[in-house]
């Protein structure tokens, strides 16, 4: 029976998983070298599933799940930007939320400096969200607010910390979204954006500017 | 977030430091995974704490296998959760969790064989050995032996490695293996072949 061909690595794995029987290998029964290399595949498979993985130390698991939580909350805030106040909801949830909230204070502080100092001025935001016929892409309602709120300094040589500090607060928010959107491929619905602002009655958007001022004093901006 | 009556409102809960956040509103800890994964998305950031503290030991479990060494499994273990985090939204509970979070592990890993050879830990790194259940020179053979299996194990061509560990820490079917390794059957089962007689050979014929 040696004239035979040798058992296939196949084979021999099968008879090593116990899924095929041996006496369905004649060729086992009168091959040394097939039967060595059988022994030999049992002996080492079962030398590798001796070892263990070695135990940490007891605190080991503890700094390991307090690191995840450093890097899961790293990742839920932008690496540390300035969107705690978002409060533990995803960023699928506070999209549109947060897309309005940089709208409405684009809106706000563009109206209101261009009401107080350059009267000529269009707010550009306004008037891209009027345009908003089709779905527009994340990048484009970020990019309109940070425009604007890139400009605004120019405006601000007078000095208004509060505007000053709203912008900033508006660019953060613009650029963690536009990091979000990059790393998550995020697709928003460009029209729940629009409902978002639109739905805002002036007593909710004079709270949510109240809000964002409240979050930005409380964190030391 | 919460609406009221329309009324946007923030939850103040973010910035809480860690043990805080793991110790309020009542007993999260005793939530099913599948409750815990609702109370993520709806917000509740200590609710990934629990599904930490209850996977990490199985995934870093897993990670280790694969890389042979504890700073590198904790950073691959780091990047599984942060992963099923981004990913959280899209679990279905078809699967378990863990069955969920097994999937994205073994993932992780076979980028990371991939990427980068595995260097092992010496045998004297800080470990954590039961002194009760055995002499201690009986314990130092042991480990040297699995210590040089490990590294046998770290030297093998990347398949073959991958289809080792699955097959013989993970007990995946050949099928199983040949679905997450992107092989026929019949590869799947050669690689777990060849990986078996290279690892004879440099393991030299000793005990083996
Ligand atoms: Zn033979």
């Amino acid at each position: 029976m040696t004239h035979m061909a040798h058992s296939t690595p196949e084979e021999l794995i099968d008879v090593v998983d116990g899924t095929r029987r041996v006496s369905s290998l004649p060729h086992l029964a009168d091959c040394a070298a097939c039967r060595a290399q059988l022994d030999e595949l049992r002996a080492t498979i079962g030398e590798v599933a001796a070892i263990d993985v070695p135990e940490p130390p007891p605190l080991y698991w503890r700094q390991l799940s307090a690191r995840v939580h450093d890097a899961v909350e790293r990742e839920r805030f932008g690496a540390g930007r300035r969107i705690w106040f978002l409060g533990g909801a995803s960023w699928d949830t506070v999209w549109p939320w947060a897309a309005a909230a940089v709208l409405v204070l684009a809106v706000l502080v563009t109206t209101r400096r261009g009401a107080e100092r350059q009267p000529q001025r269009t707010p550009t935001s306004t008037v891209n969200l009027a345009q908003q016929d089709s779905a527009p892409s994340v990048g484009s309602v970020t990019e309109s607010a940070r425009v604007d709120a890139e400009r605004a300094p120019d405006a601000l040589n007078a000095g208004d910390s509060a505007d000053e500090s709203l912008i900033a607060f508006m660019q953060d928010l613009a650029e963690s979204m536009d990091a979000e959107a990059a790393g998550v491929s995020l697709r928003p619905d460009g029209s729940v954006t629009d409902a978002a602002v639109a739905e805002l009655s002036p007593e909710e958007r004079a709270e949510m500017q109240r809000l964002l001022q409240d979050a930005m004093r409380g964190s030391g901006v | 977030m919460t609406t009221h009556g329309g009324t946007w409102r923030p939850t103040w809960v973010i910035g809480m430091p860690y043990a805080d956040a793991r110790d309020r509103d009542g007993p999260i800890g005793s939530l099913t995974d599948a409750e815990l994964v609702r109370a993520c998305l709806d917000g509740r950031p200590d609710a990934f704490d629990v599904i930490v503290e209850r996977h990490q030991r199985t995934v870093y479990r897993l990670c280790y296998r694969f890389v042979s060494n504890r700073e590198d499994a904790s950073d691959l273990s780091q990047e599984v959760f942060l992963r099923a985090f981004r990913a959280l939204h899209r679990f279905r509970g078809d699967a378990t969790l863990g069955t969920w979070l097994h999937r994205i592990a073994v993932n992780a890993c076979l980028t990371r064989v991939s990427a980068q050879a595995p260097a092992t830990e010496p045998i004297n790194a800080d470990r954590h050995i039961d002194e009760r259940e055995e002499p201690a020179a009986e314990q130092l053979v042991r480990a040297e032996r699995a210590e040089r299996v490990r590294d046998a194990l770290a030297q093998l061509p990347e398949k073959q490695r991958a289809a080792l560990i699955l097959r013989v820490y993970e007990e995946m079917t050949h099928r199983e293996i040949a679905i997450t390794l992107g092989t026929s059957v019949g590869a799947a089962k050669a690689n777990v072949f060849h990986a078996l007689r290279n690892l004879k050979r440099l393991l030299g014929s000793e005990t083996v």
